[in-house]
């Protein structure tokens, strides 16, 4: 594999005397749309932090962008190129629609904010309609598509998602599923981790099965939904 | 009571009052964001005011300029107290920051009795500004500006902390830190500008406080109080509490003063204090939260 975009090889971690990932190796190629699905406990969560800067793998190698690197800050890792819709989507309440997106572009010195403004406001015209409301007076897929915006407001080439169908209706997360595959077709690769398989194989062209720490299954997701060992752990089949 | 001296009293209220709310915004802010009940709040006050008064004495410069001075002055000093010291507990229970800057201040405090001593210095301005007469209601135009500069300030710091970059990043940091820490705010550095902030409002109040009050470093303490009072009459980590806060403390006191003796005020203030916290625990503006 030598897929140097984005890339963890080998990578351990854990919390304290904890171990919780072992051996972990995924890599998302430019513009592509990628998946990682598990059970609860599996360890998604987890390589997102390590990802993001939050937690420092134990061993192994973090490539982004061609280079390593060791021991970034969360701010250098999003300063590279890399963007997070956190779990639970985790809006700062008590602040408006508006000052949460742009937030999401707090490290850009350049003049082109208001311009990604409008492109957000155009992907979720609600939001534009509720800019000046309160973050929490936003049902749940409101805020999920403030997140998603708030994201793509760091301007990264590459998106990790944490959970994008969490506690929404169906009907919504397909209609965020349309609006990812526009936002994906912009040039932002997309690493979506999900409990919900089926949302995350339509989605997605390759997965990784994460399970205990370890990636269990990996390859092209209309492969990955015809295994059955997939089939009955994960979709019920 | 005679419309006059009424209108007279109300209006002395309100002109302490804009002064107070600009210490108590800064005190506000940091409890708020921080959750740190900074005791140094105080002393900072009078950093400033003699920051202003020697700015008088040697180089001539005018308090309501030095305002901007005291205000840099104590930005520094307080980001790198923060940055230095506090940010090392930052997230410990409230008692332990409180512990902290508590010693801090007994530290400053001292440093400031052994410099300057105790002994009250009053700024005695060459030219002052003159009385404005309405109405048979006298007000000192020093008074008056002090008050105005005040109130502006303390509006600045409100759209600060809604309008700009650095005051989305306070605001953030403040509801979910590790959210904020992935847009890639850099948490201890917000917290050090935000406590550098709160000292640049109590030194730019101690600057202005200098043509009204006598300084020393021994009134460090009513300054705190005040701010401590107003925090919780206005409702905690709003600006526009301690705006109104520090508004109704002015008449409060002032029309207090008049009817039980000026020697009362502390009292009246913390006894409006304790019935506050027995019938409204949320303030006046009765909003939990930083906004």
């Amino acid at each position: 594999m030598s897929n140097d975009f984005f890339r963890l090889e080998n990578v351990a971690a854990g919390y304290g005397d904890i171990q919780v990932l072992w051996d972990i190796t995924i890599d998302v190629e430019p513009n592509e749309i990628v998946c990682m699905v598990g059970s609860n406990g599996a360890g998604k969560s987890t390589t997102l932090k390590l990802i993001s800067g939050l937690l420092k793998p134990w061993s192994g190698r973090v490539i982004i962008g061609g280079e390593e690197v060791v021991y970034a800050t969360p701010d250098q890792i999003l300063a590279k190129g890399v963007g997070q819709v956190p779990e639970g989507r985790r809006l700062f309440n008590g602040m408006s629609v508006k000052n949460n997106l742009l937030m999401g572009a707090y490290l850009r010195k350049d003049k082109e904010v208001d311009k990604d403004l409008e492109f957000v406001y155009g992907l979720f015209p609600i939001l534009k309609e509720r800019r000046k409301q309160d973050a929490k007076t936003l049902s749940g897929g409101e805020q999920q598509m403030c997140a998603i915006g708030r994201g793509i407001m760091s301007r990264p080439k590459l998106l990790l998602i944490d959970e994008l169908s969490l506690g929404l209706a169906p009907l919504v997360v397909e209609q965020l599923t349309e609006t990812l595959k526009e936002i994906n077709k912009t040039g932002i690769s997309i690493l979506l981790v999900e409990q919900d398989v089926m949302t995350a194989f339509e989605l997605a062209n390759r997965g990784f099965v994460l399970e205990s720490g370890r990636v269990f299954l990996k390859g092209p997701t209309r492969l990955l939904a015809d295994n059955p060992t997939v089939r009955e752990a994960y979709m019920g089949i | 009571m005679a419309a006059t001296l009424f209108f007279q009293v109300l209006v002395n209220g309100l002109v302490l009052g804009g002064l107070y709310a600009c210490i108590a915004a800064g005190f506000s802010l940091v409890w708020g964001v921080l959750n740190i009940i900074n005791i140094l709040h105080g002393t900072f006050v009078v950093i400033g005011s003699y920051s202003a008064y020697y700015a008088y004495i040697y180089l001539g410069v005018h308090p309501f300029i030095s305002v901007v001075l005291a205000g840099i002055i104590l930005f520094i000093i307080g980001y790198l107290f923060q940055r230095g010291i506090i940010n090392r507990v930052v997230a410990a229970p409230v008692l332990i920051t409180l512990s902290l800057t508590f010693g801090l201040d007994l530290f400053l405090n001292n440093s400031l009795l052994v410099v300057f001593s105790a002994d009250y210095l009053k700024l005695n301005l060459a030219n002052p500004l003159g009385v404005l007469q309405f109405a048979g209601i006298y007000v000192p135009v020093d008074r008056l500006a002090a008050m105005v500069l005040a109130l502006f300030l303390t509006c600045l710091l409100y759209w600060v902390l809604e309008a700009s970059r650095i005051g989305r990043a306070i605001v953030a940091v403040r509801m979910d830190r590790e959210a904020a820490t992935l847009m890639g705010v850099n948490a201890k550095h917000i917290y050090a500008v935000t406590f550098g902030l709160g000292a640049l409002m109590a030194g730019s109040a101690g600057a202005m406080l200098s043509v009204i009050f006598p300084i020393s470093p021994i009134v460090s303490t009513l300054y705190l109080s005040k701010a401590f009072v107003i925090c919780v009459l206005g409702g905690l980590g709003s600006v526009a509490g301690a705006m109104v806060g520090g508004l109704v403390l002015g008449v409060v006191e002032s029309f207090g003063g008049l009817i039980f003796g000026p020697e009362h005020a502390m009292t009246i203030s913390f006894c409006l204090l304790i019935l506050l916290l027995i019938f409204r625990p949320t303030g006046i503006m009765g909003k939990k939260g930083y906004e």
